[in-house]
């Protein structure tokens, strides 16, 4: 039946738009303090300091760092705290 | 300039001279500035697909302009307590649930005078006087002690 084919290829559709963990990405940027990326991601995600300082220095030297991984509604969510701070941070499927 | 913490916990920034009084008061004014490159960066893409891109827009760009709006009013209110100590200086006090507002505010403002002033990303490294343009070496100057206040701050934890 067409009517069941078409629901089955929604459920299927937001399943995999759902299931599949994305990326937040923070980008480097020449104005923002690394004192202050550090901290946001201490408050964001609530790192450790050590760790924190970690992915702030991968920012730093090879211009963006994978911050976090996993479902697209949490990916959403630190995206907008990031922009909130003005961090350059995008979402990016992760690949298969 | 000096941070103090009261006992309640909040900053009691000191010793404020001329200098960063001309930066605190033009602060609101530099966070409502509604030039289309200053709106690009501080609501920047999350999404390299634009359909994806226009529904985050839709959904989350009015949450943060609607954050964004609520910061500079809480910036305005603690500006009312600049007031004048002994000598030249001016004293600023900023209630401990501020901060955070004051910390992105300040961000905001950097980002915003690097963007109008046209400033490149290696003009933020060099000193204020190296650069030969008198506003962009006066904007530099300006992103420099604003981000000195957000040290003092985020040293004040």
């Amino acid at each position: 039946m067409a009517g069941s084919s078409t629901e089955t290829d929604t459920e299927e559709r937001t399943c995999t738009r759902t299931a599949r963990p994305w990326n937040v990405i923070v980008h480097d940027d020449p104005v923002t303090l690394m004192t202050y990326v550090t901290n946001a991601f201490m408050e964001v995600f609530g790192y450790s300091r050590t760790k924190a300082h970690t992915l702030m220095m991968e920012v730093h030297t090879t211009g963006r760092s994978i911050v976090w991984t996993g479902d697209r509604e949490y990916a959403e969510l630190y995206v907008a705290r990031l922009q909130a701070r003005h961090l350059l941070t995008t979402l990016e499927r992760v690949d298969d | 300039m000096e941070l103090e913490r009261t006992p309640a916990g909040d900053i009691l920034l000191r010793d404020l001279h001329q200098v960063f009084v001309d930066i605190l008061i033009m602060l609101p004014a530099v966070l409502e500035s509604d030039d289309p490159r200053v709106r690009d960066r501080l609501l920047p893409r999350a999404y390299e697909d634009d359909e994806e891109e226009e529904e985050w827009r839709r959904i989350g760009a009015p949450e943060l302009e609607h954050l964004f709006a609520s910061r500079v009013r809480l910036i305005r209110k603690d500006l009312k307590t600049l007031a004048p100590e002994q000598g030249d200086v001016y004293r600023l006090d900023i209630p401990r649930i501020h901060e955070n507002a004051w910390l992105s505010g300040l961000n905001a403002a950097r980002h915003t005078l690097f963007i109008l002033n046209e400033l490149e990303p290696g003009d933020v490294e060099r000193d204020p006087e190296d650069l030969k343009d008198p506003e962009k070496a006066m904007a530099l100057l300006h992103i420099h002690l604003m981000g000195w206040m957000q040290e003092l701050i985020m040293k004040a934890g």
